[in-house]
């Protein structure tokens, strides 16, 4: 098996200790202690914070995780995971010209691949799902949700309350779709319709339409 | 150098040990060396399945700690040379293997066998992980129903996870009549939720039950439909190039007749 299920990376903002969100917690707390032991105080003094994929660890098990690396010497990063997870995401740019009115930009999750059942994605900003979202699995996101492929997994877009937030997705047909507080369970959507189609809160609703691009006031 | 392919399902009662079982003897009836381990402790019948029960002597924990050598665990089947099975233990459980030594038993077998497969446990706990631990390959064994889907979906995912690309899917006990009347998932329905390769159909079908009961497989039987299809799937793993046969269910007098003579 390729990857380690802890890795420890150096960044600007002190050590980030990567954990692979497949693994049972018991192995991955062996394996820091077992990495923690071999390093004989090397990190002594480091800030780290955690990364487990985009999977939140529960508070538990984290505290464990913190506890296990402050006895040997390392100091918790209040900042948590915020910063890494925009160096991943935020590739560095060129922009010769400006590409759309929105010149600014917004922090986006690319998920370079489907999601399968019981594999859940969080994120505060936007999420792009490049494949597709299978039932079981999960996507939240503090804005908006695209999805590539088909989308018949539970999406929540606006989870933090934000009503403007939409998902869109090639076949849009989710077990549960929800946008900020609003909770919509499947019905209709004609499965056999290959085409963009968006979600969105219309007064206390969510409807669903068919998705024209460049039409909608996307930006606005 | 040997291959090892770990036969996983994520839902239980699917057909993964009928599967292995098949896929063994059938690869073993090619001419190959093959080895089954069970890697269901605590709940093994490979060795039921196969007719082997009243063999078995040493199992996979007993190899594993060292309890004896591993060519001392190994049950020959008298039926066909290259066949062998490793038992699971019937009287530990799941947490008495753990994955690194499923890994370094898995290098020494594959020294000597073409092929090594694997009965995973049903379930995505340690049973399964110790299941993967040392495979280069995995088949994955549905059936077409939304539950057995979905957790064959799941268990891609954790495959995905542990680095095994591209599993093969085998849709097991699929029932062609209620399929066309629209009452179960179709081939491509099941392919389009879980968009991975297949590598076979297998009808459902008595014969099954008739020769796992007897300790037999049905790769043996000429006859039965779910013995052809298994049949196809041998020449598929070992890299040929064979069509999905027909699932139309063969109602002409003719085509019976055939069959009962062992023409079709």
């Amino acid at each position: 098996m390729g990857r380690d299920m802890v890795s420890i990376k150096g960044t600007r903002n002190g050590l980030v200790i990567v954990l692979d969100p497949n693994r049972e917690f018991d192995e991955i707390r062996k394996n820091l202690l077992s990495k923690m032991e071999s390093a004989r105080g090397f990190f002594k003094g480091a800030r780290f914070s955690f990364f487990q994929g985009h999977n939140e660890i529960p508070t538990n098990q984290q505290d464990e995780l913190e506890n296990i690396c402050k006895k040997y010497g390392l100091v918790p990063n209040l900042e948590k995971q915020a910063t890494f997870r925009t160096e991943i995401t935020e590739t560095p740019r060129k922009v010769t010209r400006p590409i759309s009115r929105c010149d600014q930009g917004e922090a986006a999750l690319m998920i370079r691949r489907s999601l399968r059942s019981g594999q859940r994605i969080s994120y505060t900003g936007h999420v792009v799902v490049m494949g597709d979202v299978h039932p079981g699995a999960e996507v939240v996101s503090g804005g908006n949700i695209l999805v590539m492929g088909s989308c018949r997994g539970n999406v929540h877009a606006g989870a933090e309350g934000n009503t403007s937030a939409k998902v869109i997705a090639w076949k849009l047909n989710p077990t549960v779709l929800s946008i900020a507080d609003c909770r919509h369970t499947q019905e209709q959507n004609d499965l056999t319709l290959s085409e963009y189609r968006i979600a969105r809160m219309s007064g206390q609703k969510i409807v669903f339409e068919k998705y024209h691009a460049g039409r909608q006031a996307w930006c606005v | 150098m040997g291959e090892v392919i770990v036969v996983t399902s994520g839902k239980g009662g699917v057909g993964k040990t009928t599967a292995t079982a098949n896929i063994g003897f059938g690869l073993a009836s090619a001419g190959y060396k093959v080895v089954l381990v069970d890697a269901d402790i605590g709940l093994r019948n490979l060795d039921v399945v196969l007719g082997l029960e009243n063999r078995i002597v040493y199992d996979l924990v007993d190899v594993t700690s060292n309890n004896c050598r591993l060519r001392q665990a190994l049950i020959k089947d008298k039926r066909l040379d290259g066949l062998h099975l490793l038992p699971a233990a019937q009287t530990k459980d799941k947490t008495a293997v753990n994955p690194d030594q499923m890994r370094q038993l898995c290098e020494e077998l594959k020294k000597e066998f073409d092929y090594i497969l694997i009965d995973c446990p049903a379930g995505i706990e340690q049973g399964f992980r110790n299941a993967i631990a040392g495979a280069d390959r995995a088949i994955v064994v549905t059936t077409p129903e939304v539950s057995a889907v979905r957790d064959a979906d799941r268990i891609i995912g954790l495959l995905e996870a542990a680095d095994l690309r591209e599993p093969k899917l085998i849709i097991n006990r699929i029932r062609p009549t209620m399929v066309k009347h629209g009452d179960m998932m179709s081939i491509d329905d099941i392919i389009d939720i879980l968009a991975v390769d297949l590598l076979g159909v297998i009808p459902e079908d008595e014969m099954i039950v008739i020769t796992t009961n007897r300790g037999e497989t049905v790769v043996q039987d000429q006859n039965s439909r779910s013995g052809q299809a298994y049949r196809n799937i041998i020449r598929r793993i070992q890299g040929e190039e064979v069509p999905v046969m027909s699932l139309e269910e063969e109602g002409g007098f003719f085509k019976r007749l055939k069959r009962i003579i062992g023409l079709n």
